[in-house]
């Protein structure tokens, strides 16, 4: 269910600047998934290339956040978009504050993989089950929401809303889990506290998918969605265009 | 439909946005077009140049302490509506309005109406400002005189000091106003012809593109006067400029063809238009 606009503007460079725009912020979202996809492999496979990889990488996310900041402030100064094009403008710019907070945790997760490399790795690979299980998750969710950006597709943001709640199971499945280990045997609990930091991290990377989406309903619908029930959202719009 | 899901989908039973976006049957607007304090009155208004309709069964109120701004494209039919409001049309020859538009609970389009007194209640100011070949204080002076509204040279004095100073304009002009309101610079010349409008006592002003003749600074100068005779009138304005609308008004109409399309909160229609082709305009892709 696309709600694209059906035609594009009297004034063509207004829409290769919108399109650029989006671009910019779509390229970003597949990097962010790159970084988060090498960080928990990193952790997975205790290969520290990737992880440094991923922590060097950081910085170009970050200036993928200031050029999309230049773009939607000189789109707003030249054209003072209004209607549709002014709550995609206004929501790209909340969307890429939440894909650089999204690549700050995939860096986080890539430390955490050095840090538990540098302790000579955990001993059983079952300890990482979970990670490997919200590294899928978390980046299945973050694609879901960047290709319903990409084409406005309010269906594909409530999906990400569904991900989002089976993720906070997850997270709580993978922290009992991790914590056996240590009951087990409590010479891993620094291991341990590092893969709950990548957990963590993996569930914020997840709830920041979340918020995209609900930009996504922002664009296509005219309603702020953000501090509400996801349930009720769900419930709301599926009844309505079902 | 509990009340989470009809705020969040904004579901009241009114139409979906697809079936709005495919509605092809113009006449019903979409949006509210009545105003919390109707000054004026529209119902069902058509209006004819001859054989062809120009404004299609329009309804529209007009609020008192609020501006309304029409927008739409070049023959939309929105200067051809405001004309209508104080029977502008009836010196077209070929023009004929039809409906009802009530001023204060009285019928305007009665043929036994006075147009004179009616146009001085309704008054209007144009595109070109348009001052009288006259002394500024004259130009002012003019309205009040003909309607027998003063009753002495200082109550007439006062008139045109405080229509000046409604219109932003006292300051400026205070000791010059023997000299020709042409003379003036084009933001003044409209601003005398907003004080002239004023000096009648009107209870509606209606505003045809009174700043396209203008540059930005003599613009802003008009807006903030607009914003400040809200307090005592109501208010129509037909703007080209959506940013003009956007900045002035409180509701504004959008009109296509003959028809009102949608009317909205102004915040409401710049950020979350309802109908397709109210937000084709608003964002430039109209075509």
């Amino acid at each position: 269910m696309s709600t694209e606009p059906t035609r594009g503007h009297t004034v063509k460079a207004y829409d290769s600047e919108l399109a650029q725009l989006r671009g910019l912020v779509l390229e970003m979202g597949e990097r962010v998934v790159e970084q988060v996809t090498d960080a928990v492999a990193a952790v997975v496979e205790g290969d520290p290339a990737p992880a440094r990889d991923v922590v060097h990488r950081e910085r170009k996310i970050d200036y993928f956040e200031l050029d999309v900041d230049e773009n939607i402030f000189n789109i707003i100064a030249r054209r003072q978009p209004a209607a549709v094009d002014l709550r995609l403008v206004l929501a790209l710019s909340k969307v890429v504050g939440n894909l650089e907070r999204a690549g700050d945790k995939a860096e986080d997760i890539a430390e955490c993989a050095l840090r538990i490399q540098g302790r000579d790795g955990c001993p059983e690979p079952a300890i990482y089950h979970h990670v490997s299980r919200l590294g899928k998750q978390a980046c299945c969710m973050m694609e879901r929401a960047m290709d319903a950006l990409a084409r406005t597709d309010v269906d594909q943001a409530l999906d990400v809303f569904a991900d989002d709640s089976s993720l906070s199971d997850e997270v709580a499945a993978a922290v009992r889990h991790l914590m056996s280990f240590v009951v087990e045997d409590p010479s891993l609990l620094s291991q341990v506290i590092d893969l709950l930091f990548a957990v963590k991290a993996l569930e914020r990377i997840g709830n920041h998918a979340g918020n995209i989406a609900e930009q996504v309903i922002f664009v296509a619908k005219g309603r702020d969605v953000r501090y509400q029930s996801r349930e009720n959202v769900i419930a709301a719009l599926r009844k309505r265009d079902g | 439909m509990n009340a989470t899901a009809e705020a969040l989908t904004g579901d009241t039973g009114a139409m979906s946005a697809a079936d709005l976006s495919n509605r092809t049957d113009l006449g019903a607007t979409v949006g509210d077009v009545t105003a919390k304090n109707p000054r004026m009155v529209c119902r069902a208004v058509d209006v004819y140049y001859g054989d062809k309709q120009a404004i299609k069964s329009v309804n529209l109120d007009i609020g008192h302490n609020e501006v309304i701004s029409m927008i739409g494209p070049s023959g939309c039919g929105k200067s051809t509506f405001l004309r209508c409001l104080n029977r502008m049309n009836d010196t077209i020859p070929a023009a004929r309005v039809t409906g009802s538009i009530k001023l204060d609970g009285r019928e305007i389009l009665d043929k036994g109406i006075d147009v004179v007194p009616l146009r001085a209640q309704v008054g209007m100011v144009f595109q070109k400002p348009n001052p009288f070949p006259k002394s500024i204080y004259e130009n002012v002076a003019y309205g009040p005189r003909i309607h027998g509204i003063t009753n002495s040279k200082a109550e007439l004095d006062a008139l045109v000091e405080t229509s000046l100073t409604k219109a932003g304009l006292w300051k400026e002009v205070k000791d010059r106003l023997g000299e020709p309101g042409t003379g003036l610079s084009g933001g003044q010349q409209q601003r005398l012809c907003i004080a002239r409008t004023i000096a009648v006592s009107p209870e509606v002003i209606l505003m045809d593109e009174p700043c396209s003749a203008l540059d930005p600074i003599a613009t802003a100068v008009i807006e903030e006067l607009i914003d400040e005779l809200r307090e005592n009138y109501a208010i129509a304005i037909v703007t080209h400029s959506m940013q003009q609308a956007a900045r002035v008004s409180q509701r504004t109409a959008y009109f296509h063809l003959g028809d009102l399309v949608e009317v909205g909160e102004t915040d409401q229609i710049f950020t979350n238009p309802q109908h397709k082709l109210t937000e084709d305009y608003i964002t430039g892709r109209f075509g």
